[in-house]
């Protein structure tokens, strides 16, 4: 009787897996033929398998065949799962791992755990944990000392990928369009700062020098330029030689003003970073940076802080604190970059970080990380600086539908914080990878709804609810984009001008940039909370300043500033706009030190010039005061230059109080502009 | 001698319908009288007042009056006649003549009523309070009072005349009503359910009270306890459109929208015209992501009120998701001129 039952359980066991089929003549005794062919691509396939993932996506050329003739084959089905998961379709991996669990669920020691990573894809969440835990109870001991950390980071992650899709942020996203996007693959957007320039790499036919990657069978990396023409992105071309080779090349990293471009190079599989500058409408050949940032081992993303001066960067090199971490490191006085410094603890975790981007607010960076928390894979995160502490902000999840649960990698943002651009493989595109944009929305913004009460008794006239609509604090970028053209005052022509940013209250320059030779245009980024002063200079011409006062809650703002150079010719006027006095005093403010230092420069560099310096006021006040005041105040001007050794013979001082108005004196602006000091050039 | 029976207008003429609902319009008084002709006529004037035949009774009154220049109660009785026609000035008038003759508390309290139907409060509350100080009783006079302080945000005043208004009338189911919504104004939220409920107690009837409730839990955040509480108010007044304008928007805050919309469009069916529901409306679609309903809704809104602020503010919103920037923006600006401060946080990106 006890017999007699165990035979039955084995028969009844035997007859849960009796639907799986093997490749046996057995089995298909009706078509020989096709059994052969079956086996044959089964062969195939296996020897893609053997190679790797990589090659993953070439077996399913030769598995989906031999599926087509055995649909009922547990190892095959999970194979074609596996290699689903490593392609660009990954939910396809589903109905596959689903049946070969069903056919065999002990076909391989991995099934459960690519299923629940599937299923994690798919963000069917509960599954995905039950997959995991099953795979877990499956383990043996050593397996699963090996292995515990890596599966309770997945099931973690299925529960903030719960969270985060249950509360999703409020975006827009698009397809950048057929201007970009192709049926070839689309990746690596970086953007100028005020998005009127955009790079990526792409993997299309004509890249340069015609060669296929034979590797993959694709065509080798080369980098695309595409511009924002009113608002519409032109055809993207192929940016060219020297840029691109006929090996690997992709976009890394742009300057905010579009002049530098960062770009990774393949050497021997040992990733590097190349450094490109925009002459005119000419880039340099990419030049290898130096040996503090590139090293033996990857370097894979990097971006340059809005300053030129800071450079964020991606490296395994051993000493991290785990797979890939970000690096910085500062240019010196001399102009070398520093020594590589590890961003620390709060950023780098024992998982990987990739795709670094620093925002033009010189801040904030987005990067993307496999740690943290994340709803898998890489997610982006964000991080402030916080120049007091001296630390870095807790990282935050950018949140879906921006991260998903497959890799979100190379996020940069414009600089007014409202637009980000990435890649992503999702239905509506136009095939492969395309680049998408997203528009960040912010917090919902709430409908009022208005209502009305019979309050009193004694009145049928119902009375009206005073709503007042929550006011909401927009997270806003703190930065002020400054752009224009700079050209001869005479021609009009476009001018290599160099654009020196200096901190006023600190007295020292910031950073310093060059106009774009052929067509004059510069862009700086002035992060709030800082008194600028802008000077404009180029040999030949009489140097031009502008001041910017940059509260540290101001919003986001772009300026446009044409700037027209002046000759050094008799009768040229400037206004010093980084001169500054005490209140109705004639007295300098430490703040005017750069730019008086600059007048003493122009003055030692032509040492025939001679200058009249001018003092105005606005029509505040009585005339006989105004003259007086600005007398003197011209006059300590003067006193300054002498003080520097410039001799008092090269100098007049005129006090013209509020004779000379060049703006209205009815507006608070326009006084602001009419109280000025100008230096006026008297003989050269 | 005939014994007649005067009936004798007090001020309660000058309660409205609702107040009608509370306590009787006209109330009884037996008064001693001589046979002239005056008495007859004035009688006669009362007899029309109450079939409503006012121009008749001013005729009656106008009579006693010229036969008897000193008979007070006919200037009083020709004043509230006048009065329920509207003309409060010539009400008021009678009442000046009533009061130079007998300084009375009704008479005040009437005029107090006349100045307040003309809009003049400062006149209306001075009279309210000598009508007091004549009869320091009168329950009335200080409900209206407190109206009045109430309409002039002086709530803790008008709690004040309506606590006097329940001692002497504990059963004054008007008076619980208005000090909780006095209350509510003042943030009191649980004392002013309470005053709500005990009006309710005095008075089972009272549809706005029950609607009152509702509000008050609402601005508790307790939407289900308000949503049946603007049911029960419902249910005593089936066109009450304002108690499912504010179901309806005690839905929407308690995520039903699909029952938010229902009641919408209940109110809107009741009052073709209700800019507000139209308006709520599209706050429950743009929930629904139905995006182009809430513009519509709004659109409708704006047509019904032309410088309604928020509906312009709500379609921008909902103009947004529909990738309508440059409308959202339109929209946005037109609800900062309308005086909507909110709005100013979106326009900051338009251009």
């Amino acid at each position: 009787m006890k017999k007699a039952l165990f035979i039955l359980s084995l028969l009844f066991v035997a007859n849960s897996f009796a639907q799986n089929v093997e490749f046996t003549k057995e089995n298909f005794k009706d078509n020989k033929d096709g059994l052969k062919e079956a086996k044959k691509n089964l062969e195939e396939g296996d020897k893609l398998f053997a190679e790797g993932s990589v090659f993953y996506r070439q077996a399913l050329d030769f598995y989906l065949p031999a599926h087509k003739f055995n649909p009922n084959n547990a190892l095959l089905n999970y194979k074609i799962g596996k290699c689903y998961i490593y392609s660009s379709f990954k939910l396809k991996s589903i109905p596959f791992l689903e049946k070969a669990v069903q056919l065999n669920p002990n076909v391989d020691p991995q099934l459960r755990f690519i299923l629940g990573k599937a299923y994690h894809l798919d963000m069917q969440w509960d599954k995905a944990i039950q997959e995991y835990k099953q795979f877990q109870s499956t383990l043996s001991v050593k397996e699963f000392k090996d292995l515990i950390d890596e599966v309770n980071k997945k099931i973690q992650e299925c529960i903030t990928g719960k969270e985060l899709v249950k509360n999703p942020i409020r975006v827009f996203i698009d397809n950048v369009g057929p201007e970009i996007n192709s049926a070839y693959p689309e990746y690596g957007p970086i953007i100028s700062a005020d998005e009127s320039v955009i790079m990526f790499t792409s993997r299309r036919p004509g890249t340069t020098g015609g060669k296929m990657d034979e590797l993959l069978m694709e065509p080798f990396e080369d980098i695309y330029v595409s511009y924002n023409k009113n608002g519409k992105w032109t055809q993207a071309v192929n940016i060219g030689k020297p840029i691109n080779t006929e090996g690997h090349d992709a976009t890394m990293g742009l300057a905010p003003d579009g002049q530098k471009l960062l770009i990774y190079i393949d050497e021997k599989g040992n990733g590097n970073i190349f450094e490109c500058n925009l002459k005119g409408d000419i880039w340099s050949k990419p030049e290898r940076m130096n040996k503090n940032v590139n090293t033996d081992y990857h370097e894979s993303s990097a971006s340059l802080a809005s300053d030129g001066k800071r450079m964020f960067f991606v490296s395994n090199r051993p000493d991290g604190l785990g797979d890939r971490d970000i690096y910085m490191s500062t240019m010196d006085e001399k102009g070398k970059w520093g020594k590589a410094v590890n961003l620390g603890p709060t950023i780098n975790t024992q998982w990987g970080e990739e795709g670094i981007y620093i925002h033009p607010d010189g801040k904030t960076i987005y990067f993307s990380s496999q740690g943290h928390k994340t709803m898998g894979g890489y997610d982006i995160f964000k991080s402030v600086w916080d120049e007091t502490t001296k630390t870095w902000s807790t990282p935050e999840n950018l949140g879906y539908p921006v991260n998903t649960p497959d890799d979100d990698v190379f996020f940069v943002v414009s600089a007014s914080g409202k637009h980000g651009y990435y890649a992503s493989i999702n239905g509506n595109g136009y095939g492969e990878k395309d680049i998408y944009l997203v528009t960040f929305l912010g917090p919902e913004k709430p409908m009022v709804m208005n209502n009305e009460d019979n309050l009193l008794a004694s009145q049928t006239a119902p009375i009206k609810e005073t709503v007042i609509a929550p006011v909401m604090k927009i997270k806003e970028a703190q930065l002020t984009i400054l752009k224009g053209v700079i050209t001869d005052a005479l021609t009009k022509k476009p001018l290599e001008a160099t654009i020196e940013l200096i901190d006023n209250m600190k007295n020292e320059i910031v950073a310093s940039f060059t106009s774009n030779s052929s067509t004059g245009k510069y862009l700086v980024s002035l992060p709030a909370g800082r008194n600028y002063g802008i000077a404009v200079k180029k040999e030949g011409y009489l140097f031009h300043s502008e001041n910017f006062d940059i509260p540290a809650t101001a919003a986001f703002q772009e300026v446009t500033k044409d700037v027209e150079l002046k000759n050094v010719a008799v009768g040229s006027k400037i206004i010093l706009k980084n001169i500054f006095f005490d209140f109705d005093k004639a007295t300098l403010r430490p703040e005017s030190t750069n730019e008086l230092e600059r007048l003493t420069k122009l003055l030692q560099d032509v040492p025939s010039l001679k200058i009249e310096i001018g003092g105005h006021t606005d029509s505040k006040g009585a005339d006989d005061y105004n003259k007086k005041l600005s007398d003197n105040r011209a006059k300590a001007v003067v006193s300054y230059l002498i003080s520097k050794g410039i001799s008092a013979d090269r100098l007049t001082s005129a006090g013209y109080g509020e004779e000379q108005p060049i703006a209205t004196n009815d507006t608070d602006e326009g006084r602001q502009l009419n109280r000025r000091t100008e230096f006026k050039i008297l003989s050269k | 001698m005939k014994k007649l029976t005067l009936l004798l207008l007090v001020g309660t003429l000058a309660l409205n319908q609702l107040s009608a609902q509370e306590e009787p319009v006209v109330q009884a008084k037996i008064l001693d009288d001589g046979s002239q002709d005056a008495e007859k006529y004035y009688n006669a004037g009362i007899e029309d007042f109450k079939i409503k035949n006012f121009q008749g009774a001013i005729i009656n009154f106008n009579q006693a009056i010229n036969l008897k220049p000193d008979f007070e109660r006919a200037y009083y009785n020709r004043g509230a006649t006048k009065y329920e026609m509207k003309d409060y000035n010539g009400a008021i008038g009678d009442f000046n003549q009533a009061l130079t003759l007998i300084e009375n508390a009704d008479s005040y309290f009437s005029r107090a009523q006349s100045k307040y139907a003309l809009g003049n409060k400062t006149g209306a509350t001075e009279d309210y309070s000598k009508t007091i100080t004549i009869k320091n009783d009168y329950a009335q006079a200080y409900y209206y009072r407190g109206g009045i302080k109430f309409e002039n945000a002086d709530y803790k005043g008008a709690i004040e005349d309506y606590t006097n208004a329940v001692k002497i009338k504990p059963d004054y189911a008007y008076a619980y009503n208005d000090r909780g919504s006095a209350k509510r104004q003042l943030e009191d939220i649980d004392g002013a359910i309470s005053d709500y409920n005990k009006a309710i107690i005095s008075n089972s009837e009272m549809a706005f009270t029950y609607n009152n409730i509702g509000s008050a839990k609402r601005k508790k955040g307790d939407f289900k306890g308000a949503i049946n509480d603007y049911t029960d108010a419902i249910k005593l007044q089936k066109n009450y459109y304002i108690a499912y304008n504010n179901r309806g928007s005690a839905k929407v805050e308690a995520g039903d929208y699909a029952g938010a919309i229902e009641d919408f469009t209940k109110a809107i069916e009741i009052k073709k015209d209700y800019a507000y529901a139209y308006n709520n409306r599209a706050s429950a679609k743009y929930k629904l992501k139905d995006y182009k309903g809430a513009i519509d809704d709004c659109t409708k809104a704006i047509q019904l009120i032309n410088d309604y602020g928020y509906a312009y503010l709500n379609r921008g919103i909902a103009k947004e998701m529909l990738r309508d920037t440059q409308g959202a923006c339109a929209d946005w600006k037109k609800a900062v001129e309308l005086g909507i401060e909110s709005a100013k946080n979106y326009t900051g990106d338009c251009k």
